[in-house]
């Protein structure tokens, strides 16, 4: 009974592809964008979450960016409810590391742990894969500052800047230009929101849709910070965006 | 009866075991190797049975080599004392039973600072900057208190480890000729015998 459904996830195509994998990078493209710029002083991840009205109930802390550990953090692109399990898994491993090594795990192991994850649902007949694309931020001692992005396929690759979800191309190649190595956390993220206003229709985007995390260290921990939606805004407007002249 | 004992200087740490092996009156051999090379800065002293130290240091061993292949790093000082106490608190309440041997384990960091850790069997983790395992305890702990700085240089080190076998092969009921010392700095591994 269940072959029927077997062979359209885990079956290759007569090209070469996965198709179900695909498809699942369709549905993360539909949804809000994810931007992560990686600097010397620390990192951005910035998110546009997608539907806020007036009913919903304000979260306490981020709604799209998670934090997995005190030195790691992500954002996610695409079906809520799949990003929920993998963030939960997630966490769960970073204390399980903990709990024996009395540190942190350090960001690439955590991934692979996820990916393997998503890897196996493109494999193991029955179950569609994951619909959701991860930005991994974080630091650890060995290699610092690292940002990562995941896919549905199990894949993972480090970036200095990158963007997933909707109109990634557009933020991707806008990145391309803007991104220097040198640049300072402020400077990272004035470009790291240029590239997320790229992936919006508009403009002047509301505060309110934008969630902006800081990475950054002190000592010899780790330290973030959430803007509020009034330095949102300022933000927005000191890159020349929301500006009243606009919205004539 | 083993005898371990280790210092910790400014930049370095010596851990140092008596080679002989018994069996009932008998002193099979008299230059046996307990202190384990775990990686390129960390050696582990075993005090134990004979079976029992082997099969304990080859496991850590070994599971610290995956750990570094699979990761791509070597742990460094505090994760790796952690997870050999894990491996001890495991085992003492599992089917197969504790791991009958005391251990220290001693190295120094990337960034040049030297800790020293000593585990036993139930799973207790101290770090100490000096200390023994075995007999050895009962004779130099008050000779190690007595004789320790902070900031010891490698020479004063070294002329401490030789009171410590001065004193176990004058006191000590059972006959320990040779000692074997091992000296881990940031860069190397050395190994004297004393």
């Amino acid at each position: 009974m269940s072959r029927r459904y077997d062979q359209k996830t885990t079956t290759f195509t007569p090209d070469g592809r996965l198709k179900q994998v695909e498809y699942a990078l369709e549905a993360i493209n539909k949804t809000g964008s994810a931007i992560g710029v990686l600097t010397q002083e620390g990192m951005i991840l910035c998110t546009e979450k997608q539907e806020v009205s007036h009913l919903l109930e304000q979260q306490k802390h981020s709604e799209k960016i998670y934090e997995l550990d005190k030195h790691i953090f992500s954002v996610v692109s695409g079906l809520a409810a799949d990003a929920n399990q993998l963030i939960d898994y997630a966490r769960e491993a970073a204390q399980k590391y903990r709990l024996v090594y009395q540190e942190n795990i350090p960001l690439e192991q955590l991934i692979i742990r996820i990916c393997d994850i998503k890897q196996y649902y493109t494999q193991h007949g029955g179950q569609r894969p994951y619909g959701t694309a991860f930005l991994f931020a974080g630091y650890d001692k060995d290699n610092g500052f690292q940002l990562f992005s995941t896919d549905p396929s199990g894949n993972y690759a480090g970036w200095k800047a990158t963007a997933i979800g909707q109109n990634n191309l557009a933020a991707n190649s806008f990145l391309k230009q803007e991104y220097k190595e040198d640049l300072t956390l402020d400077q990272g993220l004035n470009v790291a929101i240029k590239a997320l206003v790229k992936t919006m229709d508009t403009s002047s985007p509301q505060p309110s849709k934008i969630e902006i995390v800081l990475i950054s260290k002190a000592d010899k921990n780790v330290k973030s910070k959430t803007l509020t939606e009034a330095e949102v805004l300022a933000l927005l407007k000191a890159n020349g965006f929301n500006n009243e002249a606009q919205q004539e | 009866m083993d005898s371990i004992f280790a210092i910790q200087g400014k930049d370095y740490v010596i851990i140092a075991c008596d080679g002989s092996v018994g069996f009932s009156i008998l002193k099979i051999k008299d230059l046996e190797d307990k202190i384990t090379v775990l990686d390129d800065n960390k050696v582990l002293g075993v005090s134990g049975e004979g079976a029992d130290r082997n099969n304990f240091s080859e496991f850590i061993h070994k599971n610290l080599n995956l750990i570094k292949y699979r990761t791509g790093n070597a742990l460094g000082m505090n994760e790796t004392a952690n997870f050999i106490r894990y491996q001890y608190a495991q085992a003492i309440r599992s089917r197969s039973g504790p791991h009958n041997c005391n251990s220290i384990l001693g190295g120094v960091d990337k960034d040049g600072t030297p800790s020293l850790f000593w585990l036993d069997y139930l799973g207790a983790l101290q770090k100490i900057t000096r200390g023994a395992q075995g007999y050895a305890g009962y004779f130099l702990l008050g000779l190690l208190d007595n004789q320790y700085k902070k900031d010891l240089n490698l020479e004063e080190g070294i002329e401490i480890i030789k009171k410590c076998i001065h004193e176990m092969q004058t006191r000590f009921l059972i006959s320990q000729s040779k000692f074997i010392v091992k000296i881990v700095t940031k860069d190397e591994i050395k190994q004297i015998l004393l």
